[in-house]
C-alpha cells in the first residue's frame, strides 16, 4: 500500500478522454467480442460508469491501451453473468428451496469451494511438471505472481518474445491437458 | 473441439493481449480477428474462461490460507446445496443438519464458523459468541469464526458495521481481499464494492494492513477517519468523515456531500435489482449533495429526478438509463 494522502476532488482523467476520443472503436471491439451489438452497448455504458471516478491516472502510461483492457475485463465479466443467470434459472425450475434453522443457507465461497480452487491449482501444477523448467517458472511468474513480461524479461535474463513463446506453450499445453473438448 | 489451428490463434492473442506493450494497434487487430471468423470469438472464448477460472481458483486457494479446516458440512448435506433433491431425501437432509446445528459446541471451546448472506435490499444483525455485533447491510457476504481464541471475519462484498465486544487478550480480524483490519474493542464500518474497500472508524482504533505485503506498512485510523483502497492499485486516500454521517445507512439513508452521479448510481446498484446506468456525458457530470432514503428504486429515482436535470429511461431489457432531458421547443 502506499498512503500518499489524495485529495478527493473532481479529476476529469485521460481515462475519461480515452474512452470519448475511442468510442467508436471500443463499440466495434465489444460488438466483435461479444457477437451482439446490444450485449455491446450495455458494456459500452458499464465501462462509462466505471470510468468517472478520482483515479490513479498519473500511473498510467497507456490510457487508450488501458480503456481496451477495461472494456475486455467487463466483456468477460458479461459473459460470465449471462451464464450464472442461465444456470440459475435452470436450477430454480427443478431446485427446492431449503431452510436449515432459521437462516436461509447463504450461497458463498464457501470452504468447499476454496477446497476446489486448491485442488484445481494442484492440477494445474501437476501439469506444469510437464514442461520445461523455464517455461514453467515464467508462466508461475506471469499466471501466480502477477509479474509483467518486462519484469519476468528482466528477472530470467530472456527476451520478451521468449517469455511470450513459453506462455503460448504453457497455456496451450495446460489447455490440451485440463481444458474442457 | 476447435481445430487446434484456432486456438493457437487465440491462445497467441491472449499472450500478446497480456503484455504491457499492447497498445491501441493490437487491440485493432485484435477486433479485426475477431471479425473474421465466428469460431475465432468462441476459441477466444474457451482461452478467456481456462485462464479466469484458473486465475480466481489461484486468489481463492492464497485468500483460504487462513481458513483452513474441516468442511463445515458433512457429505450428505453439502450435495443437497447444489444439486435438486426429492422431497423425502431432503427432509433427512434438513433433519441431519438440525442435529449438526444442535450439537456443534456453542461455548467458545471449538470456533464455530458460519457465513451470513444478505440479499440486494435487505439488512441483517448478527450477534456472535464474544458478543461482537455485526450489521450487514445490502448484498453482503461475510464469513465468520469466532470462538476459543480466534476472532476472525472474511468480508467478501458489501458493508458491514461492527460493534466489536471489548477482548484485549483477542485481536479482532477482519480480512477483506488481501487486507487485515485489525482491532481490540471499537465501532467501524467496512465497504467493498467495486474494487475499492472504505473502512470508516465511529468509536477507537483500527489497524489497517496487507498482511503479506513486502514492506509490512499500516494505517491506524482512529475516530472520524475514513479510508477508501483501490485493491488492484494498492492507492489509499484518507479524509476525515463524520462518522453519523457514513454510517447513516442504518437508518435507512444516505448521505452526499458534493457526489458524482457515478457514486449514488452504484449505491442503488447495491440496494435494488434493476441495474441503473449513466447514459450521457452531462448527466455523469451531475453531482449531489444531500440525503436519499432508499426505500424503492421508483422512488428515488423520482426524488433525483426532481433534484438534478436528468431523468430516468426504463428499458424494455429491465435495465435504466439517466439521461440528460431531452430539450422540448
Amino acid at each position: 500500500m502506499n498512503f500518499g494522502i489524495v485529495r478527493v476532488g473532481d479529476v476529469r482523467s485521460n481515462l475519461v478522454e480515452a474512452y470519448l476520443s475511442r468510442r467508436e472503436e471500443l463499440a466495434r471491439f465489444l460488438a466483435a467480442r461479444l457477437g451482439s451489438r446490444e450485449s455491446a452497448q450495455d458494456v459500452l455504458q458499464d465501462l462509462f460508469l466505471r470510468l468517472d471516478r478520482p483515479a490513479q491516472v498519473s500511473e498510467i502510461r497507456d490510457p487508450v491501451a488501458y480503456v481496451f483492457r477495461m472494456a475486455a475485463n467487463l466483456a468477460n465479466d458479461h459473459r460470465r453473468s449471462q451464464k450464472r443467470a442461465q444456470a440459475r434459472d435452470a436450477a430454480w425450475a427443478s431446485a427446492r428451496h431449503v431452510v436449515m434453522g432459521s437462516e436461509t443457507v447463504a450461497d458463498t465461497p464457501s470452504a468447499e469451494a476454496s477446497y476446489g480452487a486448491k485442488q484445481r491449482v494442484e492440477a494445474v501444477r501437476g501439469a506444469l511438471d510437464e514442461l520445461s523448467p523455464q517455461c514453467r517458472r515464467v508462466f508461475l511468474l506471469h499466471k501466480f505472481e502477477g509479474r509483467s513480461h518486462q519484469e519476468i524479461a528482466n528477472q530470467v535474463g530472456i527476451s520478451r518474445s521468449t517469455v511470450e513463446k513459453h506462455m503460448n506453450t504453457a497455456l496451450n499445453h495446460l489447455i490440451r491437458r485440463l481444458g474442457r473438448g | 473441439m476447435k481445430p487446434p489451428g484456432r486456438r493457437d490463434e487465440a491462445v497467441a492473442w491472449h499472450v500478446r493481449l497480456s503484455s504491457d506493450q499492447a497498445d491501441e494497434r493490437t487491440w485493432l487487430a485484435f477486433t479485426s480477428w475477431l471479425e473474421s471468423n465466428q469460431t475465432n470469438r468462441t476459441a477466444f472464448d474457451e482461452v478467456e474462461d481456462f485462464t479466469g477460472e484458473l486465475e480466481s481458483s489461484v486468489a481463492m486457494a492464497r485468500d483460504s490460507k487462513s481458513f483452513t479446516g474441516p468442511a463445515r458440512f458433512p457429505p450428505r448435506v453439502r450435495s443437497l446445496l447444489s444439486a435438486p433433491y426429492g422431497w423425502a431425501a431432503a427432509a433427512m437432509a434438513l433433519a441431519a443438519a438440525a442435529l449438526l446445528f444442535v450439537f456443534l459446541p456453542l461455548e467458545p471451546r471449538q470456533p464455530v464458523s458460519a457465513a451470513y448472506s444478505t440479499r440486494v435490499g435487505e439488512t441483517r444483525s448478527v450477534a456472535l459468541a464474544d458478543g461482537t455485533i455485526v450489521d450487514l447491510n445490502t448484498g453482503t457476504t461475510i464469513r465468520v469464526r469466532v470462538g476459543g481464541s480466534e476472532r476472525h471475519i472474511a468480508l467478501d462484498r458489501g458493508q458491514v458495521l461492527f460493534h466489536v465486544a471489548k477482548d484485549s487478550r483477542h485481536p479482532f480480524d477482519v480480512s477483506v481481499g488481501h487486507h487485515v483490519i485489525r482491532v481490540v474493542g471499537t465501532v467501524f464500518d467496512v465497504l467493498r464494492n467495486e474494487g475499492t474497500i472504505t473502512v470508516t472508524v465511529a468509536e477507537g482504533k483500527v489497524g489497517f494492513f496487507q498482511p503479506d505485503a513486502q514492506a509490512e506498512r499500516g494505517l491506524t485510523l482512529v475516530a472520524g477517519d475514513q479510508v477508501a483502497l483501490a485493491e488492484a492499485t494498492g492507492k489509499a486516500t484518507l479524509r476525515r468523515v463524520d462518522p453519523s454521517v457514513a454510517l447513516a445507512w442504518r437508518s435507512g439513508y444516505l448521505v452526499y456531500q458534493n457526489a458524482p452521479l457515478a457514486l449514488i448510481v452504484s449505491d442503488i446498484n447495491r440496494y435494488f435489482a434493476r441495474r441503473v446506468a449513466i447514459g450521457d456525458g452531462g448527466a455523469a457530470g451531475q453531482r449531489f449533495s444531500g440525503v436519499l432514503r432508499m426505500d424503492r428504486e421508483d422512488a428515488v429515482l423520482r426524488r433525483l429526478s426532481r433534484l438534478l436535470p436528468i431523468e430516468a429511461e426504463y428499458r424494455a431489457d429491465g435495465g435504466i438509463v439517466l439521461r440528460t432531458p431531452k430539450r422540448r421547443d
